[in-house]
This record gives C-alpha cells, sequence and structure tokens, in this order.
C-alpha cells in the first residue's frame, strides 16, 4: 500500500469533489452554509488513527452504508452525539430530546450525503455508484473503524484513511466521512484518472 | 506499599502483561476478542486484543505482528506468563467477537467475530486453559476493564448498564 505524490493528489481530487457535493447536499438541505475542509488521504496505523483523529473509546453515532455499483466498499458517517443534536436540529429545525427522532434524522441525512458523495465521484469517472440503505449503531468509535475495515477483508495494522471534515458557521461539526472502497478499487479510480 | 492503582491499557493488535492491584483494559472491542489469562496465586494476568482468528494466510508476509492473531498471540503471551509464574494455574475470560452492523452478509469471509470466538476457544483448549466466563457475540462494541485484585471483568456497551463476568 504506497502511492506516489501524485497518485494521492489524484485521489485527494475526487475525494474533494465528493465531499464537495457532499456538503452542499447538506446545505440545501438544512437551508445553512455547510462548508468541508480539504479532505485527508493518509496511511495511518490505528494507533496514530485513534490518536490524531478520534479516540477508540469515543462513544459516536456511526451510519454505515454499502456502496453498490461498479465500485464495491463502504460509506462510513462518524458524528459525536453534540454535533447530531445540531444537525438534527438544522434538519428539523427544532431541538429534540427523542432520540429515535435524531437517529432517523442523521440516518437520512447520511443518505443524502453518501449518495451525493458518491454521485459526484462517479460523475467524474465515468461509473455507476450508489449507496445502500445506511444502518445506524451508537458504539465505541475503536469497535466501529476496525470492524468497518475488517468486513471489508482489509487486516492490515495500517489502513488508507479517506476522510472529509465538515464545518457549520466557523465551527467544527463533528462529523466525519470515511470513505473505505474494496482493496483495488483506488487503483482502478486512479486508472480512470490516467494517473 | 503501592498506594497508585495503575491501569494498563492494551491496543488493539497487542498484548500486555500486570499485576494485581493494577487493571487491564481494552476498548473498543468490534469483532476483536479481548482474552484474559490469569493467575490467581501470583495475582498475575495478560490482556490480549487480537484482531484475526488465524496467521496462516498471512504467512508469507515479513514482520508478522503476532499479537494480532488468535493462533499466536496467545501462545506467545502464556509463555511469559509462564516465566514470570511458573506454577501457575490459569483461568481465561474472553470478551468480543461481535459481529457489528450485521455484517456477515456483506463479508465475503463470512462473520469475522465468530470466527474470532471459535479460534480463541480451540487455541485455550489447546493451552488447557480453562474457560470460565465470556461475554461474546451479538452486534454491539465492547469494552473490558478487568481488576487483578480479584479478576473481577467489568464489561461496557454502549446505552447499557456495565456487566460484570
Amino acid at each position: 500500500m504506497a502511492y506516489s505524490e501524485l497518485e494521492l493528489d489524484g485521489l485527494k481530487e475526487v475525494i474533494n469533489i465528493g465531499g464537495g457535493h457532499a456538503a452542499t447536499s447538506i446545505s440545501k438541505l438544512v437551508n445553512q452554509k455547510i462548508d468541508m475542509h480539504v479532505p485527508e488521504i493518509s496511511i495511518l496505523s490505528y494507533h496514530e488513527l485513534y490518536e490524531q483523529v478520534i479516540a477508540d473509546d469515543v462513544e459516536v453515532h456511526a451510519v454505515v452504508s454499502s456502496i453498490v455499483g461498479d465500485y464495491n466498499g463502504m460509506i462510513l458517517f462518524v458524528v459525536s452525539d453534540d454535533s447530531a443534536d445540531k444537525l438534527s436540529e438544522l434538519m428539523l429545525g427544532t431541538k429534540t430530546d427523542d432520540i429515535n427522532v435524531k437517529m432517523s434524522a442523521v440516518s437520512e441525512l447520511t443518505n443524502i450525503i453518501s449518495n451525493s458523495f458518491l454521485g459526484a465521484i462517479g460523475n467524474l469517472l465515468n461509473v455507476q455508484l450508489v449507496s445502500a440503505l445506511p444502518v445506524i449503531q451508537d458504539d465505541y468509535f475503536g469497535a466501529v473503524i476496525s470492524s468497518v475495515y475488517m468486513a471489508l477483508d482489509q487486516y492490515d495494522d495500517h489502513i488508507m484513511v479517506i476522510r472529509n471534515e465538515f464545518t457549520y458557521s466557523e465551527e467544527k461539526l463533528d462529523a466525519s466521512l470515511f470513505f473505505i472502497p474494496e482493496t483495488g478499487v483506488l487503483e482502478q479510480i486512479l486508472k480512470s484518472l490516467g494517473i | 506499599m503501592e498506594l497508585i492503582q495503575n491501569e494498563v491499557r492494551v491496543g488493539i493488535a497487542d498484548y500486555k502483561i500486570a499485576q494485581t492491584p493494577s487493571k487491564l483494559i481494552t476498548v473498543g472491542l468490534g469483532s476483536c476478542i479481548g482474552t484474559i489469562i490469569y493467575d490467581e496465586q501470583a495475582g498475575i494476568a495478560g490482556l490480549s486484543h487480537i484482531m484475526l482468528p488465524d496467521s496462516h494466510p498471512f504467512a508469507k508476509k515479513q514482520a508478522l505482528n503476532t499479537a494480532k492473531f488468535a493462533d499466536l498471540a496467545l501462545p506467545e503471551m502464556v509463555g511469559k506468563l509462564k516465566q514470570k509464574a511458573p506454577r501457575a494455574r490459569f483461568k481465561a475470560k474472553i470478551v468480543g467477537g461481535a459481529n457489528m452492523f450485521g455484517f456477515n452478509a456483506l463479508s465475503k469471509t463470512g462473520n469475522i467475530g465468530q470466527r474470532n470466538i471459535e479460534a480463541v476457544e480451540e487455541m485455550l483448549e489447546e493451552l488447557r486453559i480453562p474457560l470460565i466466563a465470556s461475554h461474546v457475540g451479538g452486534n454491539s462494541g465492547r469494552t473490558m476493564i478487568v481488576d487483578l485484585k480479584n479478576f473481577e471483568t467489568m464489561v461496557r456497551i454502549v446505552h447499557h448498564d456495565a456487566v460484570y463476568i
């Protein structure tokens, strides 16, 4: 798992376009400006991931959708409880204490985010990509992320982390979108880009 | 006199050995398994956090991390425990092996959590270490905290009360 600078830049651009569309679709949905940071693409050990991104014992709302179409893999949207509150409030126009309402809002949001993310990437690469219905679970980040990678037969101690982070009116939203393609998909993407 | 009760944290694909009155902790077990092997007499224990059942498919890779695989991590950890407590009579408890998000339908290799449970149980049998308690399966992640004073093992699951095994 080693990529050149050029290859990483190419991948970053693809993810940037996907994430940008995702941010736009959230903005439209909540009628507020949601921005996205430059995406992060790095190969990290689990230890580094837990140290630099989200700690393994943090309780998160995790939403997983499988990617179906020409490429396979998963989209994982991870959001803290505070940010889930904020996002569902933006979506519903009112605060809610009902955990089920909050979860279904976050789940629907993920559905929209992942499909706009995949739609944009698919358009760029001229492939058909859609996401299956999301599954939401509240759990420890460590349990979530390791299980997702292993479910995709990625057993290495070092994983390719592709992540978009969103902000809302200068404030950081604790919400991250992970793109976890099956083995070989990144190579196919690079090939489509002609890199 | 030991006043500080230290907590020893075990990361993914790692194992650590500690002694009473410490606590051994591993967090965020999804399909992974935490195996605690304990000797009451010496108050010594090892906690392993394995990711995969079997190292054989990866044998050709150089620099294999033995602590990642059930078949390598457990014998190695028990070997180290025996050096420190030669007359130990070990007992084991295991936690984890969940099938997060109901993934087994998606993966080509089936339910890793279940395969991990089977591999760890087989390995313990081979090592002749009785498995006295387990909290495995299901589809939630777990955190385990083992008190080496009495082998009490707390299992935490998000939105649930802690369970002691």
